[in-house]
């Protein structure tokens, strides 16, 4: 293939890559966690340039891009993954806020969570375990289509039972009180 | 108790979850369905446990979804055929039943007569341009003698965005309202068909267009 087919053809790859790629590289390599998303996003982009540059015909370009995300996504999990543990092994997290914690989070605060998670672990323990993983991707924020996807149930199934369940959640927690 | 604050407490408590998280292949097979029946359960029972690798599930699944909406299937001709299909056996069907019911009159008109010409009508917004969702208008060309047009805007799946029949200028704004559940960048599909003064219908081709 001549070489400015081949630009042309990773052009309009590309193109369509990199707001998909953007995205999903934004969402995993957060402010903090040490990994830059414009290297994995360049590393990404070098792949598929290679790709491209070593097929004559790209006859399923969805499949192309399809692996050029996933095996990004993956790379830029193990980058934070590894920039995690290096820094728990230097001891360093304790200056750094996780991602999860509000700014200014007291002893208090991280106790009274701490306290919610440990008794909302406890009332999924009386649910059969695939309700059990419904309410559990529920609470990941996962919506109820992606559940079902997850699960293998319809969508109706699984939002009838996270929205029971939750209902009871919250009422345990009440009576127990408990307030976030 | 807010449900926002029951998950922030739950993705607080799992985010410590130490492992061993799922693999490459795992994820993978999860984030587009194709896991086994076998190891679903285990697997599922982790990204429910696991704040890292629940996300990482959630990017692939969503960069999935965003790359359904964006692949490739602009030919114009096979999106033209799909949705034209559909309208055409609309419009045969009704100039069928039009021409019984003109011969039942025994009128002496001509029925309309249904002819497609994408010469005919010229689509000006450029293909593949990209329009803001405040002032999302298309316009083209109609030829000469046109009374009044059709605009049809839909997705790559054909699902129809906007549709105005009784237009009777040369361009329309689509409104907020109709583009609220499209995504930035999702490209959209839109045909216009023109009825002229002998009540010949002609259509244009499908152009591509991106809302922002």
């Amino acid at each position: 293939m001549p070489a400015t087919a081949q630009s042309a053809r990773f052009e309009a790859l590309a193109e369509q890559l990199r707001p998909v790629l953007r995205a999903a590289l934004n969402r995993l390599c957060r402010p903090g966690t040490g990994v830059d998303p414009d290297d994995v996003q360049q590393e990404a982009l070098l792949r598929l340039w290679r790709a491209v540059e070593a097929e004559r015909e790209i006859h399923q370009p969805a499949s192309y891009l399809w692996r050029a995300v996933s095996s990004a996504v993956c790379d830029a999990r193990r980058r934070v993954t590894a920039r995690r543990e290096e820094s728990l092994q230097a001891g360093a997290d304790q200056d750094t806020p996780r991602e999860w914690e509000a700014p200014g989070a007291t002893p208090e605060t991280a106790s009274a969570q701490n306290e919610v998670f440990r008794a909302t672990e406890e009332f999924l323990q009386r649910f059969d375990p695939q309700h059990r993983r419904a309410v559990g991707l529920h609470l990941q924020g996962f919506n109820t289509q992606e559940i079902a996807d997850l699960l293998g149930w319809t969508e109706p199934k699984a939002r009838n039972t996270v929205y029971r369940a939750i209902g009871a959640l919250r009422q345990e927690l009440m009576q127990r009180g408990l307030q976030p | 108790m807010n449900e926002d604050d029951l998950k922030r407490h739950w993705q607080a408590g799992t985010a410590s979850n130490a492992g061993p998280h799922l693999d490459d292949e795992m994820l993978l097979a999860l984030s587009s369905g194709q896991i086994a029946d076998a190891r679903r359960g285990a697997a599922v029972d982790h990204v429910s446990n696991c704040r890292d690798c629940a996300t990482a599930v959630q990017v692939l699944m969503q960069a999935r979804r965003d790359l359904m909406s964006v692949r490739t299937p602009p030919t114009s001709i096979a999106l033209h055929r799909m949705a034209g299909l559909k309208i055409a056996a609309a419009l045969v069907f009704g100039a069928l039943a039009l021409g019984a019911w003109w011969s039942v009159r025994q009128a002496p008109q001509v029925a309309p007569v249904l002819r497609s010409d994408a010469a005919a009508v010229m689509q000006l917004t450029a293909e593949g341009q990209t329009l803001s969702r405040a002032e999302f208008t298309l316009t083209w060309e109609s030829p000469p003698g046109a009374r009044n047009a059709n605009v049809t805007l839909f997705t790559a799946d054909t699902t129809v965005v906007y549709r105005n029949d009784h237009l009777t200028g040369n361009s329309v704004t689509v409104p907020l309202e109709s583009l609220r559940n499209v995504a930035d960048e999702t490209p959209l599909f839109w045909t216009v068909e023109v009825t002229i003064g002998d009540g010949r219908v002609l259509s244009s081709g499908s152009r591509m267009v991106r809302v922002r």
